[in-house]
Formats: structure tokens, C-alpha cells, sequence
């Protein structure tokens, strides 16, 4: 029977406890067994009080009060991780160990690091759930689009039903009155390059004081796409008209994920204005009354405008100050996990847990000294090479190329594991750097590309390069290249280095 | 002798009667009982004959040298050599050199000159020399978790998995009689206890040469007795003999067990108790009552030199013999409490 007898811990914890420390000593000495049950365990209490804890969906997201509260919990946690971690250590003790253990170990440490940072997300995720069980997608779509439609009905004697037109021609030639020299910084060719895509509005402009503007012909052919409504009057003139705004409610974040669309001021017209029928003024109060209670944030409030215009009363008369935040509030909480915005927080999390990974990682094969002296010497380089990118006027090619050769000299000194013959602080500086470095360096690498080319290349040259995709290799290549390198040239520099001799 | 069978069921049977003894009360009168199981145990020993691993080279060392930069002190140019089944004393004052040489032996500290050799391991680096000598300093690292935690922990990672690892680590403890605090913590044991865990996990990692700089200096006398023994056991094993390299100041108990003594001196060895240089003289240490000119007069002028250092006269004779020496403080009535021949001891450059 186990003997070990941890707090809250079940039998079958204690028997894989202690089959692992007899058996797989390398896995044990990581505790992510532990992690694993405690960390899971806690990640489920805190995501069920979440979900038990009452929140409004409509209200401002409690995140960043829960976000706060977790990163101490996070903080405590990795702390008695560590305490656990570092009582035993099969690399320090010199026990048999294979290279593809250090890239275990490696594994495990992040394992147990992401688990324990995943505590100050789990409320984010818990809200996402609740504002997405709450409300679909295509329900406030709708939802918003009724309102917007009540309300024309019901305020349809008090609106402006007036059309905004603006006419334009197309030109080859800017005439002279639109002229504007271009600054002298640009080089030749600007001015050719707007005129042969111009178009010019003429004649009736009520926005331009000289009665004339430039537009560009990609903006051009966007507007007469995504226009209200346009009029051909011949092949180089068109007039353009703009519906009057029947949006009174409105929030954008919404039509991203849905499958409803979300109406603009010409489709309200189309719905109630173009055929207008007297409504049944009663069930539209009724109904909008409803909408406004089942979105209206309860804790929002008012600003006092000094307003007292038509716009600022129909506000007031239909809160939609109101329900506008708390469409906001239900937006940003659905939207936690959604999107780009999964990309940023997979990317926080990444970064985060691989880098304190790498940490944990360079200390267990690392002297206490070498270690500390490690952090010291990348501050004072740091430093360092901030003043001198400072006092050298350098671009971002300076100090990508600081960076590169950084690693390059420390990929250098780590080599001379092989040579020294006895345990220098130097070389294992030198080690724990290149180590901490490899990861983010295939991306430096393409940075540094981008940037030499982007300081080389004409301004006015429209390219259409691949950056982003190069970048994402690079993301990827990054913790392969570390975790290739870890079980062959890591691994072999370390049990070089900590093994030799003192002085 | 159960150890060196290598075979898992006499070990079982081993700790099984040891657990026994350990718990056996006179007055349940089970003594019969449990000499019967000894005797049969013993009796399948007789039959198992071990693979003898004696006298294979283990460290031979050359001409090493130490020096510190920024310190006067040096440790000069020595030789030696440990086989299996080896026990080497260094004895000498305290900063002397003794740990110096204990840790530049263990591949801890780099040396000036001269070079070691490991002949059990070819093509070793510097990573696996460490895992094949085991180096316990004098303060001993504190142990966190469980006792028997580390000992499993230490077994495991020098490659002795699964039931064989619970078999050794309950062997151990039963061999150094440290299975009543295997279930406490660092804290909860006393310096003594901690020396006997600490050598039961180094003996876990199976290393063929063990150094322990000053192994005895927390131990009471029956302590000190106990390890002495087990190291000395341990050494001429014959499932798996190791070679020992310890210093200690307890300069006796050391030469009792060592086949080599090296007395160290301002970095120097000034003397190995294996030289063949017969010894010119004979001394002795006497305790006695008397005054040094009382018992100078017990012996001719030109007989004796006496010196007294403080606790116990030391007299050196060229002439006579130590039995000579002793006839003659009896036959001069000095009332002697104590008397020892160290002759051939290093505590003689003491």
C-alpha cells in the first residue's frame, strides 16, 4: 500500500504516485500527475462556481476582477509547484537519463505550467458559455433589427425621410480647383498614379464647401457596390444616394458570428418606410418594451447630456443608451473565445507557458548561481543594446540584427562545452541563453527579412508580400526546432557542462 | 551474504527475518522459532556461490595536484590507486587538504596536474564518472519528502525499477536498521540517522566508488562503530563490491577498517600506513597520573623521548620495544589508565 498520504488525495492517486516514483522517477520528480488532479480538480470548482455564481450577461464582464483574483491563485500555485519540483532531480543527481528524457521533462513542465496559468482563463471561458447559452447569434441580430424597425414605425412622423445625393464624375484629369500639390517627401509618380484613378464629385456636393471632392476609384467602385442606391446618369457620371438613418440601435460585433444580417438604414426603409402602414402602436410598444427590457444593462448609468434635442429625447424615451451596452457587454463576453480573438489568447497563453517553461527548464539543469547570473547578464544586455539602439537612431533591422548576433555568439559559447575542461559560469551563461533564445529565433530571423526589405523597397510600391504566413511558420518552427533540439545538442551540452569539474 | 547471493527471494527471506528480530519481545519466548529461520537461511547461503568481483582498478590517480587561486594552500602531487574491495583512510588536521582531495578524487574540483583514471568505464565523460562515484560531504544536502521517498527516488533513477526497487530499498533500510524512521522527514531524525539514511541512498545508486569526507564526525561511538562495520562490509562485497574512500579524524576507528591510510599534511601526504619502510622506532601514547619527570625517570636518559600533548604522553623509543616499554611502566610501579602502540598509526605525526 502507498504510504504517502496527500491532502484530498484518492487511492488511486497515491498508487500512481507511487508506481511513477518507482518506475518512471523522471515523470515523477515532474508532479504533473499532481497537476494534473489537483489543477484539474480546481479548474472544475472554479469553472462550476463560475457557473453557479450569478452573473448578468448584459452587465460589464467580471473578468478582469476574476482575472486578478486567479493570477494570485496562478501565482501560488506555480510557487508550490516549484517547491514539489525541485526537491528532486534525476539530471542533478546524475541518474541514468536518455535524451529523450530531457524532452519529456520539457513536456511535463509545460503540461504542468499550462494547467496551472489556465486558472485565470477559465472564468472568460465560463462567461463565454453563459452569454452564448443566453443568447444566439442570429436572436440579437433579429432582435436588433426589430427594435430598429419599432422604433421607425413608431417615430416615423418625427423622422427626417429626406435622401442624401452626391453626384460623380469619373475623370482622367483632376481639374484645377481639386488640385493639391503632393507633398514633396513623395516620390514621382504620385501625382499620375491619383489622377489616372480619380473620380471627382461635381455640381450638387452639400458636404464640400468648394463643391467638389476626390475620391479614389477603389473607393469609387466600393460605393457604388455597397451604396444605398445609385443612378447612372451615363457611362462617367453616377449620383449616389444616402437613405436616412433608421438605425437607432446598432452594434457591429454581432453580425461577425451570425448567420442573420444585420440591417442597415436602406433595408429599414425597405421593411417599413418605402410601403409605410400605419402600425398597431400598441403591440409595437408592447414589443419593444420587451426588447428593451431583455437587453438593457441594468447597471448602466446615464450621462447627464445637456442635449435636449430631438435624437438625445427619442434616446432617453427608448433607453438605448442602455440596451446598446448591454448589447456590448453580451458581445464582448460571447466573443471571449471567438475569432482573432482566440488567436490572442491562444497566443498569450503559448507564450506565457513556454516561456516559464524555458525557465524552469534552464534552473533544473542549471548551477543556482549560473542561473541567476543568466537573468542578470539578459537584463544588462537588454539594456545595453536599448542605449545603443537609442543613441545609433537604429530601425527595427538594428535590433533584430542585435538579436541574431546575441545568439549566434551565445550558440558559440556554448560550444565550448566541449572544449573547456572545467565547469565555467561563462559557457553556461552562454548555454542557458542560447537555450532561452532558440524558440523565438526563427521568427527574429523573418523579422529581421521583413525589415531590411521593408527599409530597402519604395514606399509607394504596393506589395503583396507573404509576412504573415512567413511569421506563422515561423511561430510553428520555433517550439519544433527547441523540441528537436532538446534530446540532441541540449541535451548533450548540459550533461557536458554540469557534469565537469569545478575550479 | 544475502546481497551478494543476487538472488530476490533470499533477500525477501532476509528482510522477512530481520523484520522479525526487529519486533521479537523475550518474553514471548518466539526466539526458537526465529533462530530456526536464520539457521535455514543461512543454510541456503552456503550453497549459493557468488561471482567474485574483488580487485578490479577503479581510480588510479597520477601525480594529481590542487591549488587554489587566491589561497596559499596547495595540494601536492600524490598517487594512488583504489580497487574494488579498497577501504582508503586520509586522516590529517583539520585544513590540511584532506577534503580537497576527497572532492578532486569525486571529479568535483578540476585539478592543476597529474590526471585520473577510471579503468571500470570507457570513454566516460564527465557525467557518467559522477554517476559511478557517489561523494557524501561532510554537511549532508537536507532531503525533502518522505525518507523513503528519496531512497526509492534513488534506486530508480540509477535504474533499479519496479519490484526490484521496493525489494532493495526495504533490504537497505533493513541493513542499516532504518526501516522505523523510513515513513519521517529530513527534520524528524537526528545528524546520526541522516549520515545512515544518506549512505543507504548512496548505496541505492549502486556506485563502484564511495567518498565520504568525515562520515563519523556526527556520529555517537556506537554509530560510528555501526557504519564502520557496514562500510567495511559493503567494500568486500562479493555481489558488489565497491571501493571507499573516507577521512575522518577519528583516527582509530578509521585504521581498524582501512587497508590504506594517508595522513595529509600542509597538502602533502607525509605517510601511508602500506609503505614498506620498516619504522625505526617504536611509540606509544600513556595515560597516567604522574608527572613527566616522574615518568622520564622510569626509563634510561637515552632510552625514551617523551612529549605530552596535552591529554596523553607520547614516548618514542629507538632501543626498546613496546613490549619492553610496557614491562618497564609496570615494573616502575606508574599507574597507567591507558596505553596504546601507534607505532604503525598515523596518529604518531599527530
Amino acid at each position: 500500500m502507498p504510504s504517502n498520504k496527500r491532502f484530498l488525495a484518492p487511492g488511486f492517486l497515491n498508487r500512481l504516485d507511487q508506481w511513477l516514483l518507482i518506475h518512471k522517477p523522471e515523470t515523477w520528480s515532474a508532479r504533473t500527475h499532481l497537476v494534473l488532479y489537483y489543477g484539474g480538480g480546481f479548474l472544475l470548482i472554479l469553472g462550476l462556481l463560475a457557473f453557479i455564481f450569478p452573473d448578468d450577461p448584459r452587465t460589464d464582464s467580471g473578468v478582469f476582477n476574476w482575472v486578478l483574483f486567479t493570477s494570485v491563485i496562478t501565482l501560488i500555485a506555480l510557487v508550490v509547484w516549484l517547491i514539489y519540483l525541485l526537491r528532486f532531480n534525476v539530471f542533478k543527481r546524475f541518474g541514468i537519463t536518455k535524451p529523450l528524457n530531457r524532452l519529456k521533462a520539457f513536456i511535463l513542465y509545460f503540461i504542468s505550467i499550462g494547467i496551472i496559468l489556465l486558472i485565470s482563463f477559465i472564468e472568460s471561458g465560463v462567461e463565454c458559455i453563459k452569454a452564448n447559452r443566453a443568447f444566439g447569434d442570429e436572436e440579437m441580430v433579429n432582435d436588433m433589427n426589430k427594435m430598429n424597425m419599432i422604433i421607425t414605425q413608431l417615430e416615423y412622423d418625427s423622422l427626417n425621410h429626406v435622401w442624401g445625393r452626391d453626384t460623380f464624375r469619373i475623370v482622367d484629369t483632376i481639374p484645377a480647383v481639386a488640385y493639391t500639390p503632393p507633398p514633396p517627401s513623395l516620390p514621382p509618380g504620385y501625382e499620375e498614379f491619383t489622377v489616372d484613378t480619380a473620380a471627382v464629385v461635381i455640381l450638387d456636393s452639400e458636404e464640400e464647401s468648394q463643391g467638389i471632392r476626390l475620391m479614389d476609384t477603389a473607393t469609387f467602385n466600393k460605393s457604388i457596390r455597397s451604396g444605398d442606391s445609385t443612378q447612372k446618369l451615363d457611362d462617367s457620371t453616377f449620383i449616389f444616394f444616402t437613405c436616412p438613418t433608421y438605425i437607432f440601435v446598432n452594434n457591429y460585433r454581432l453580425e461577425q458570428f451570425s448567420s442573420a444580417k444585420l440591417y442597415e438604414s436602406a433595408d429599414v426603409y425597405k421593411a417599413v418606410v418605402k410601403d409605410f402602414k400605419v402600425p398597431d402602436k400598441l403591440k409595437l410598444n408592447t414589443e419593444i418594451e420587451h426588447l428593451i427590457a431583455k437587453y438593457s444593462d441594468p447597471n448602466y448609468r446615464y450621462y447627464t447630456s445637456e442635449r435636449r434635442d430631438y435624437t438625445y429625447v427619442m434616446e432617453k424615451k427608448y433607453q438605448i443608451d442602455k440596451v446598446e451596452s448591454g448589447l456590448r457587454n453580451i458581445s464582448v463576453r460571447k466573443n471571449f473565445w471567438r475569432g482573432s480573438n482566440i488567436e490572442i489568447i491562444v497566443r498569450v497563453f503559448f507564450y506565457i507557458t513556454i516561456s516559464l517553461s524555458l525557465l524552469v527548464f534552464i534552473f533544473r539543469h542549471s548551477t543556482v548561481k549560473t542561473f541567476f547570473l543568466t537573468l542578470l547578464t539578459a537584463c544588462v544586455i537588454c539594456l545595453l543594446t536599448a542605449l545603443f539602439i537609442a543613441l545609433s537612431n537604429s530601425r527595427a533591422t538594428g535590433l533584430l540584427f542585435s538579436m541574431i548576433f546575441y545568439f549566434v555568439c551565445f550558440l558559440g559559447i556554448s560550444l565550448m562545452a566541449w572544449q573547456t575542461r572545467i565547469r565555467s559560469v561563462a559557457v553556461g551563461i552562454g548555454i542557458n541563453l542560447f537555450v532561452a533564445m532558440l524558440t523565438f529565433m526563427p521568427m527574429i530571423i523573418v523579422g529581421f527579412a521583413y525589415a531590411v526589405y521593408d527599409e530597402s523597397r519604395d514606399y509607394n510600391q504596393v506589395t503583396e508580400d507573404n509576412r504573415h504566413i512567413w511569421m506563422f511558420i515561423a511561430e510553428i518552427a520555433g517550439p519544433v526546432i527547441l523540441l528537436m533540439a532538446i534530446p540532441t545538442i541540449i541535451h548533450k551540452l548540459y550533461r557536458r557542462w554540469y557534469a565537469l569539474p569545478e575550479n | 551474504m544475502c546481497l551478494d547471493s543476487g538472488n530476490d527471494e533470499l533477500l525477501r527471506e532476509a528482510i522477512a527475518l530481520s523484520r522479525l528480530y526487529r519486533t521479537y519481545q523475550p518474553e514471548q519466548a518466539e526466539l526458537p522459532e526465529l533462530k530456526l529461520q536464520a539457521e535455514a537461511l543461512l543454510q541456503k547461503l552456503e550453497h549459493f556461490t557468488p561471482a567474485l568481483h574483488l580487485n578490479k582498478m577503479l581510480l588510479v590517480a597520477e601525480d594529481i595536484s590542487k591549488t587554489y587561486s587566491g589561497s596559499r594552500f596547495s595540494l601536492q602531487k600524490l598517487n594512488l590507486r583504489i580497487s574494488t574491495g579498497d577501504i582508503l583512510g586520509v586522516v590529517g588536521e583539520n585544513g590540511n587538504g584532506k577534503t580537497t582531495l576527497l572532492r578532486c578524487l569525486a571529479g568535483q574540483l578540476a585539478l592543476d596536474s597529474g590526471a585520473l583514471h577510471y579503468p571500470q568505464l570507457s570513454k566516460a565523460d564527465h557525467y557518467a564518472i559522477k554517476h559511478h562515484i557517489a561523494f557524501i560531504p561532510q554537511r549532508i544536502p537536507r532531503w525533502y519528502g518522505q525518507l523513503k521517498d528519496n531512497l526509492h527516488f534513488s534506486a530508480a533513477i540509477a535504474g533499479i525499477l519496479g519490484d526490484k526497487n521496493r525489494l532493495m530499498v526495504d533490504f537497505m533500510l533493513e541493513r542499516l536498521n532504518l526501516t522505523p524512521y523510513a515513513e519521517l522527514t529530513w527534520t524528524q531524525i537526528s545528524s546520526g540517522y541522516r549520515t545512515r539514511f544518506e549512505i543507504a541512498r548512496i548505496l541505492l545508486q549502486r556506485p563502484s566508488l564511495l567518498i565520504l569526507d568525515e562520515p563519523l564526525a556526527n556520529l555517537d561511538i556506537n554509530a560510528q562503530q555501526t557504519i564502520l562495520t557496514d562500510l567495511r562490509y559493503m567494500a568486500k562485497s562479493i555481489y558488489q563490491p565497491m571501493g571507499v574512500i573516507l577521512s575522518s579524524q577519528q583516527l582509530h576507528e578509521v585504521e581498524k577498517i582501512a587497508d590504506t591510510v594517508l595522513f595529509i599534511k600542509n597538502g602533502s601526504c607525509l605517510f601511508r600506513t602500506d609503505d614498506s619502510v620498516k619504522q625505526d622506532s617504536c611509540v606509544v601514547e600513556v595515560e597516567t597520573t604522574i608527572s613527566r619527570d616522574e615518568l622520564f625517570q622510569a626509563f634510561a636518559a637515552t632510552e625514551v623521548s617523551v612529549s605530552f600533548n596535552g591529554g596523553f604522553y607520547t614516548i618514542e623509543s629507538t632501543s626498546l620495544t613496546v613490549p619492553e616499554l610496557l614491562s618497564r611502566l609496570v615494573n616502575n610501579n606508574i599507574p597507567v589508565s591507558y596505553f596504546r602502540d601507534i607505532t604503525h598509526s598515523t596518529k604518531r605525526f599527530f
